[in-house]
Order: structure tokens, then C-alpha cells, then sequence
């Protein structure tokens, strides 16, 4: 007998060690951001995050940034705010550099006039100064920085003040700032971005000269050692660039309206060292953007989304597509980075860090409905290894997360959660092995039985003009916009009285949290509806229902509410 | 050469036949989005006060432009019909059953006032709905003499929206004749165009000038759904050698006129493409969303994914159509112009549609096109 209790035991413990999730303790640390308001204004701090430290900025509801330097949260820049507050001063977008030892923060705050205020601080968070910088008066952008390691800083940053949009700038010896900004300008090119470069040759700055009344932009590089430049690109549309700097050199993404992503590697004196012109998805060609350009074991890694313009068959209903995160490795054809049925659910805006091995890249997901951080990996050579990994509890609400690599094999990933008692944002990191990470929580698994009860309940209340019961079987992203008072009114409205209702042969598309059921309803109308007579002969309607859509969310089926010139309310 | 002359001959005959044709136009109603089945019933109402002729009728037609909304670049399914009316006759008809089809737009008992049409299948039938007044000597409706307005509800949600519906020109009485979207200018006809605005002058639309935008201001991302409403509108050139063949009439079978919705900024920064933030700042974008008849765009085609940081607090760019030009260069090009290489003034009916946490469905027109009277 024990000959095979023994194994079977074995058996039974390897099973369970097998379906066990991997238990990642999150690094929390809790604000006083309200809920209300948006937690995607944080900056994580990547080159100074550790296994046991969590390092980055957030803007809170007051306007006031905070650093938040692993034990203790402070605020950096209260009596500038201050300030500036006191004349309506609103801080705009913003950005930050490490120099390997000092921290430099930077925003514009916007009161009419818009300055660019830059802060000095040591990496604990001691602020060492503070400026208000640009002779010019409408500074659009935090600061783009390069170092070049000998105390030297290039600023730079794009100011709209008239006659045209310009690329300003700063070169900063030792903390010794110039008097004035020099700027890079053309009477009918606006310069629409600007990137701070150190090259072999010294200070750069890589910048766009748009075309104006459709002639060509042009991307360009400009030394300032000498004040030279050189054409990087020339295209239609190439107002803006994606830019990545690795150790030798720089990759450049030009945005440009064209069937093929065009990437320009370069050395660090700007000499192209190879180039790519990766097709886009053949279905997307101008439904495709590229959301991130990177390198992984020097060849380049580019992630974009996309959304076809024709509907789906899911088990014989006709849906819309959704927008998708898309990769490509090394100028191969792009492909899905999200499994399952991603035609069915939104995925996007991705982040993506890599070591010698892997690249981890997370993104957002709806195939909850409510958007989840998820995140796969791909190996070294451009191999997807694991997808769709389950980073947070399902049903959470969570902002945009952000990935590092931390060393040893661990990468962190980062990211707003909503705590849904206390009504703020908390920042959450979460370390994880990309080689041996799997799913944090369980897929849930939606309930057909209870589908059919909750279907079969809705029909009844729905005959019943049960008010107070259909509404609550809404889904809730139409009751967090519809009351229930407005709701009955128009229901009211209607005021048809439902003689016969039915939804049947409800299932679940795809192991999704969305159902489809089929059905029928006939229904007699008032005399009148919102004071306009109906016809006697138009008082009875029959009609087949086909595709009513429902959704599983946190353990409930509810109706998703269809609105016209929108489609659905909750969009997955 | 000889080909030229002919040819030329030939556009200054239809120019003159359109010319004529010009002075005979009064407006048509065009209500912008029915639905009906699955649940689905639209209500219209429709006033008439066009006098018959001396002993004789007057009709008022009605067409359905249908199609699965989600798919952007099919073209849409056609049904049309008319039924008699009488003046000052206003009349409240339901639209409850899909597929109907030619020959039973209007049921052969109705004498005044009569049930409207059925529209046609797939199920739901979402799309939009033109009606024209005419008299039975073929003499069009006077200018405001027919309105119209449409409640729409579904009998399983309990969800209910209303909508009036928009003046458009009609050049001659249906089936057969033109319904159209005019630039502004043209004497009786149209009063203003669809998006963009031409500052009430009848010229074209063009990505480098100002007043031909139609800016487009949304919410934060994380609160509010926002989508666009789309009708594409495609009007007839006056100069062009071979127009496009897509649909310039409304009420066409296989309606099928084709836009290309951009986004882009503003003077300063050249009207290229990209979205500001409510700080004025900004950001590039490079992808483009195209419409065949009409579409529901989602949310996620009209607020770039890619920027939900940058857009945190909402935004705004000008929606920018292009038009499909059939002269060399063939393709999608900048509608400014009659002749080669470029497009008269296609242009669109849009609405933006929000749906946001705390206040709900909201419905704006960003076209500037008048509401009927």
C-alpha cells in the first residue's frame, strides 16, 4: 500500500507546487493623492531603485511634487509653488536627470507667462538649489539633459514665445549658469522637440524642423562644440522622434505616416551604423503608433499598438476589434505581444527594461474590463517566452506601471493602486525573476450558472419595471455616469410594458469575462412617449435579440448598457 | 489634345446642367443615428408644411444609410421609400422592425401620415436616416418646410436618448435625385457646410489654415470614454477632371463616400500632426483613423494610447479630414482645391460622444452644420 501512497503523495506535493502562485511581497507606499485625481503624474527614479529601495517623484492635487527617496516622502518644491500660486501658477509636465551623483528635477510652471523651474538635489532628497530659469517668457517643456561626467550640463527645452516654436537651451559649466538661453529657431519651421545628446564630439542637441504648408521636416543634430549640424532624417510627418541612448551610441525613431517604422542606429559621433525599415502590421498600417524603441543585446526592440478597422466573429457575434500592444525584434514583422483573444480586449502603453537576457515589458490590460498591469518576457533573442502574467489582483484599479532592472536577474515593476477604502493612490513595486516569474493571481474563471441566474433575474425584473433592481444589474461604469433616479426617469420615458422577454443561450466568448446571450422581447407601448402619439398599429413590437452583451466583473454578471454613436459604456 | 477639348466640353456641359440645377435646391432633413432592433426602437417625428400642388400631393421620403458601426471602412446598406403627407401634418412613426426591403418602405395603406419604412437587416440597424418633402409634379419641399426629430430606446436596458435632426440640400426629389452637404455661399441652397468651417466663405478646407479646423477637446482618459460619431461627406468637385468615385449623394445605393480623420495641432506649430495637453503643451502622433459612409469611433482611436501621462488631465487637436482624391496623385490628399493633386472639400458630420463618471452621456456636435428649422 505504501508503495503507492509514497508516490502519490510525492505526486500530490509536486501538483501543488506546481499551481502555487509565486508569492511577491509589494513594496507599498501610501499618499495623500485623492483618488479623484489622476496618479499617472509620477516619475520612477530608475537608476536610483534597489532590492530594498524605492525612489520616485509624484505631483499631488496641490500642484506640489513630492520625492519619495525609499524611507520618507518630501516635498521639493512648496515655496516656489508657493509662489506662483499666489499669481494662479499651475505646474505643467515634468522631467528629471541623475548625473551619477546629484538628482535634477525640472518643470515649467504656467501663470501666462511660463518659466522653467530646475532643482539640484542629493539623492536623499536634500534640495541644494532651485532656479527659475528662460529670458523667454513660454517655456512647453521640462528640460531635456546630457552630462558629459566633468560637472558640465546641457539643458534644453522647446518655448513658444512669438513669432515661432523654438528648441532653448543651456550649457552649464559647474553650476554656473549663463545669463541667457540660446535658442534654436526658424521663422516658418517650428522646432516641435529637442533632445539633449553628449556625443564623442562634445554637447549636441537633436532636434525637428517641421515642415509648414506641407513641405518635408527634418530631424537634425547640431554640435555645439563647433556649431556644426547634420541631417538625421527627412520626411513628411517627422516632427518627432523616439530617441534611446545606449552605451555606444543612440537609436532614433522618427514619428512619420508611412507603411514602415524607420529606425537609424548610430554611434556616438552620430555616424549611422545601421538602419531598419520594419513593415507595419499589413491591417494597421494607419491604425499603428510606435509606443516605445529600445535596443535588447544591441539590436532593436520596438513596441507598438494598433486597432483593425473590422469587426471580429467570436463565436458568431460580431465585434470591434481593440487596440493591441505589438512587438518587434531585430526588424522582424511585428507581432501580438498579449495572448488569449486580443482582438477581444484593449492592451496598451507599455514599459519595457531589459538585462544581458531578458526584456520584461508591462502594459495595461482590459481583458478585466477594468485596466490591470500585466507584463511578458522576451528572451535575448527577441523570443516571447511568457505572456499575459497576472502582476495584480484582478478587479483592482491600478494607473500605468513602469518596469526596471534592478540587477541579479530581478526587475521591478511599479505602478499606481487605488486604495479603494481610504480613497488615495498608493505606488506599488513589485519584484519579479523574468526567468521564473508566472502569474501573480489566478485568471478568474466567470460562472456560467450564474450567468444563467443573473440573465434570468434581470428578465424578470425588466418585466416587472423592477426600477431599482435593473439598475443595479447595470454595469457599473454606466451607473458611475447614469443615476439611478435618471435611470427610472427614462425607463419611465419609455414606459412600455414588457409582455414577454427572453434571453437564452447565454455563453461565455472565449473563456472571457464577456457572455453573449440571444433572445426575444415583445413589448407594448404607451399611447404616447414623451408626449408623442403612437399609432395603435405601432404599439406592439416583437423583436429577436441577437448578441446582448454581458460582463463578468469581481464575482457579478451584469448587463453591459449599449449607448448610441459610442457602443458600449464599459469599453474592455 | 483633341481628347482635352472634348473633355473639357464635357465637364462645362455638366457644369452648366449642375449650374442649372443649382437654382432648384431646398433642404432635406438628416437625422444622424437610428437604431432599431435588438432591443433597439427609434421614434421619428416629422412636421410637414408644404402645400400640395392644386389636386395634387405631396410625399415625404425617407432613406436609411445602415451599417455594423464598427466597421470603419464598409460601405452602408441602402432602403428608401416615400409616403404621402398633407400640410401642417405631424406625424409620430415607430421604427421597430429591421429588414425591410424594396417595395415595403411604406406600407401600402397609408394614405397621410403613413408609417415611415423598415430599415434593413443586419440587426441592430444603426445608422442615418434622410427625409426629403416633394410634391408629386416633382416640385421640392420650400426651405423649412420639413423637420424632423427621433427618440431612440432600448426596451431591454431602459437606456433613452433623443436627437433633432440637421439641414441638408436636396437638388432634386428622391429616388433620383441628390442630397448633399454644401459649402456655404451657394445661394438657396445648404446654409453652412458639415466640419470644417470655412468662415462662411464657399471655399475649401485645408490643413494649413485656420478657420478650417474643427478643435476637438476631451477629458481625462481615466474618467471618460470618448469617442466620434463620423459621417463622411463627399462633395462634388467644380474643376476636377475625373472626381472621386465615391458617393456624393446622400440617399445613393452603397453610400460610400470616403474621409480621413487626423489629428493635428495648431498655426504654431505648423498644423502638423499631434495633440495638446491643458497646459498647451504638446506631442506628436502618427496614426490616422479612416470612415467609409459613417463609423463609430472608439475611444481609443480618438485619445492616443501612447500619451495617457501627457493627456492625464484631458486634451484637445483639431480634427483634420483628408480627401480621397482620383487625380494623380491618386490617394488620400490635403482637400483644398479643385484640380489635380488635390480635392475639394470633402468633409464630415461629427459628433463627439462622451460618456463620463459623474455626468454621464453627452453628445456635441463639432460640425457646423444647422439644425433644421
Amino acid at each position: 500500500m505504501l508503495r503507492f501512497l509514497v508516490p502519490f503523495l510525492i505526486f500530490l506535493s509536486l501538483l501543488s507546487s506546481c499551481t502555487k502562485k509565486p508569492e511577491v511581497k509589494p513594496i507599498d507606499v501610501k499618499t495623500k493623492v485623492s483618488t479623484d485625481y489622476s496618479p499617472e503624474k509620477y516619475m520612477f527614479v530608475k537608476e536610483l531603485n534597489t532590492k530594498d529601495r524605492v525612489v520616485f517623484f509624484y505631483q499631488d492635487q496641490d500642484g506640489y511634487t513630492h520625492y519619495y527617496n525609499g524611507k520618507e516622502d518630501r516635498i521639493i518644491n512648496r515655496e516656489i509653488m508657493d509662489k506662483y500660486k499666489k499669481i494662479g501658477g499651475v505646474p505643467m509636465s515634468f522631467s528629471y536627470a541623475f548625473d551619477g551623483k546629484y538628482l535634477y528635477f525640472s518643470q515649467p510652471v504656467r501663470w501666462g507667462p511660463k518659466k522653467l523651474i530646475l532643482i539640484k538635489m542629493e539623492p536623499d532628497g536634500k534640495v541644494l538649489y532651485t532656479k527659475e530659469l528662460s529670458s523667454l517668457e513660454q517655456v512647453l517643456r521640462p528640460a531635456s539633459f546630457a552630462f558629459d561626467g566633468k560637472g558640465n550640463m546641457l539643458l534644453s527645452w522647446i518655448d513658444e514665445t512669438p513669432p515661432y516654436v523654438k528648441a532653448a537651451y543651456l550649457l552649464v559649466k559647474n553650476d554656473q549658469f549663463p545669463e541667457k538661453e540660446e535658442v534654436i529657431g526658424f521663422d516658418q519651421n517650428p522646432v516641435l522637440s529637442v533632445k539633449s545628446v553628449y556625443t564623442s564630439k562634445g554637447f549636441a542637441l537633436v532636434y525637428t524642423k517641421a515642415g509648414k504648408g506641407g513641405k518635408m521636416s527634418e530631424v537634425r543634430v547640431r554640435f555645439l562644440s563647433d556649431n556644426s549640424e547634420k541631417l538625421l532624417y527627412t520626411g513628411n510627418s517627422s516632427t518627432d522622434f523616439d530617441f534611446y541612448e545606449y552605451k555606444d551610441g543612440f537609436v532614433l525613431r522618427p514619428y512619420e505616416l508611412s507603411s514602415k517604422v524607420n529606425i537609424i542606429v548610430y554611434d556616438r559621433a552620430f555616424e549611422k551604423k545601421k538602419e531598419y525599415a520594419i513593415e507595419k502590421p499589413k491591417d494597421l498600417v494607419n491604425n499603428f503608433d510606435i509606443l516605445q524603441v529600445g535596443l535588447l543585446g544591441g539590436t532593436p526592440l520596438v513596441f507598438g499598438a494598433g486597432i483593425p478597422t473590422k469587426p471580429v466573429d467570436v463565436e458568431g457575434y460580431s465585434l470591434p476589434q481593440r487596440l493591441n500592444v505589438f512587438y518587434s525584434y531585430n526588424g522582424k514583422t511585428f507581432e501580438r505581444l498579449v495572448g488569449e483573444k486580443p482582438f477581444m480586449f484593449t492592451s496598451n502603453l507599455t514599459s519595457y527594461d531589459s538585462s544581458s537576457e531578458y526584456a520584461v515589458v508591462a502594459y495595461m490590460d482590459r481583458r478585466l474590463t477594468v485596466p490591470t498591469v500585466m507584463v511578458s518576457v522576451i528572451d535575448s533573442k527577441g523570443k516571447l517566452l511568457k505572456k499575459d502574467l497576472l502582476i495584480e489582483k484582478p478587479w483592482v484599479a491600478t494607473g500605468s506601471p513602469k518596469v526596471a532592472y534592478l540587477g541579479e536577474g530581478l526587475f521591478r515593476v511599479f505602478y499606481p493602486v487605488e486604495d479603494q477604502k481610504e480613497k488615495v493612490w498608493i505606488y506599488r513595486a513589485k519584484d519579479i525573476k523574468a526567468n521564473s516569474i508566472d502569474s501573480l493571481y489566478e485568471m478568474p474563471k466567470p460562472d456560467k450558472d450564474l450567468l444563467i441566474k443573473t440573465v434570468n433575474r434581470y428578465v424578470e425584473c425588466r418585466k416587472k419595471n423592477d426600477y431599482k433592481c435593473v439598475y443595479s444589474m447595470l454595469d457599473p461604469t454606466y451607473r458611475s455616469g447614469i443615476s439611478e433616479g435618471m435611470h427610472e426617469q427614462m425607463m419611465k420615458n419609455i414606459n412600455a410594458n414588457i409582455l414577454d422577454y427572453k434571453l437564452e443561450k447565454c455563453k461565455i466568448l472565449e473563456d472571457s469575462v464577456l457572455a453573449a446571450c440571444d433572445g426575444y422581447i415583445k413589448a407594448r407601448l404607451p399611447g404616447q412617449i414623451m408626449g408623442k402619439p403612437i399609432r395603435e398599429q405601432e404599439r406592439s413590437i416583437e423583436q429577436k435579440i441577437k448578441g446582448n452583451i454581458w460582463v463578468y466583473i469581481d464575482g457579478k454578471w451584469y448587463y453591459a448598457v449599449d449607448l448610441p454613436m459610442l457602443g458600449y459604456a464599459l469599453q474592455w | 489634345m483633341r481628347a482635352n477639348k472634348k473633355l473639357t466640353a464635357a465637364v462645362l456641359a455638366s457644369a452648366a446642367l449642375f449650374g442649372a440645377n443649382s437654382t432648384a435646391k431646398a433642404h432635406a432633413n438628416l437625422i444622424p443615428a437610428i437604431k432599431v432592433g435588438s432591443g433597439w426602437v427609434s421614434v421619428v417625428s416629422y412636421v410637414n408644411t408644404q402645400a400640395p400642388p392644386a389636386g395634387g400631393q405631396v410625399f415625404v421620403h425617407a432613406t436609411y444609410q445602415v451599417k455594423d458601426p464598427s466597421d470603419l471602412t464598409a460601405a452602408c446598406t441602402h432602403l428608401d421609400g416615400r409616403s404621402k403627407t398633407t400640410q401642417n401634418d405631424l406625424t409620430t412613426t415607430v421604427l421597430s422592425t429591421v429588414g425591410g426591403g424594396f417595395g415595403t418602405v411604406f406600407p401600402s395603406t397609408d394614405s397621410v401620415g403613413g408609417a415611415l419604412i423598415t430599415p434593413p437587416a443586419p440587426a441592430p440597424a444603426e445608422g442615418f436616416l434622410v427625409l426629403e418633402n416633394y410634391d408629386d409634379t416633382g416640385a421640392m419641399g420650400a426651405d423649412g418646410t420639413l423637420t424632423s426629430e427621433a427618440i431612440i430606446f432600448n426596451l431591454g436596458s431602459g437606456f433613452l436618448y433623443s436627437q433633432r435632426a440637421l439641414t441638408v440640400t436636396h437638388n432634386a426629389p428622391s429616388p433620383g435625385g441628390n442630397v448633399s452637404i454644401d459649402a456655404p455661399g451657394c445661394g438657396v441652397c445648404n446654409y453652412l457646410q458639415a466640419t470644417p468651417f470655412s468662415a462662411g466663405a464657399a471655399t475649401v478646407f485645408d490643413n494649413t489654415t485656420a478657420g478650417t479646423l474643427s478643435r476637438f477637446m476631451f477629458l481625462p482618459p481615466r474618467t471618460a470614454n470618448t469617442g466620434a460619431y463620423v459621417i463622411a461627406v463627399n462633395l462634388a468637385g467644380t474643376n476636377e477632371l475625373a472626381d472621386d468615385l465615391n458617393s456624393l449623394n446622400l440617399v445613393t445605393s452603397g453610400y460610400n463616400a470616403r474621409i480621413r480623420l487626423e489629428a493635428r495641432m495648431d498655426a504654431a506649430e505648423g498644423y502638423n500632426l499631434g495633440v495638446y495637453n491643458r497646459l498647451e503643451d504638446f506631442r506628436s502622433v502618427s496614426r490616422t483613423n479612416d470612415v467609409v459612409c459613417f463609423a463609430q469611433l472608439p475611444p481609443s482611436m480618438m485619445v492616443d494610447s501612447g500619451l495617457v501621462t501627457f493627456i492625464a488631465d484631458g486634451g484637445w487637436y483639431n480634427i483634420s479630414p483628408r480627401c480621397l482624391e482620383n487625380e494623380a496623385p491618386v490617394g488620400i490628399q490635403v482637400c483644398n482645391g479643385n484640380g489635380a493633386g488635390t480635392e475639394l472639400g470633402d468633409a464630415i458630420v461629427e459628433y463627439k460622444v462622451e460618456f463620463a463618471s459623474g455626468y454621464g452621456y453627452a453628445v456635441t456636435p463639432q460640425h457646423q452644420q444647422w439644425y433644421v428649422k
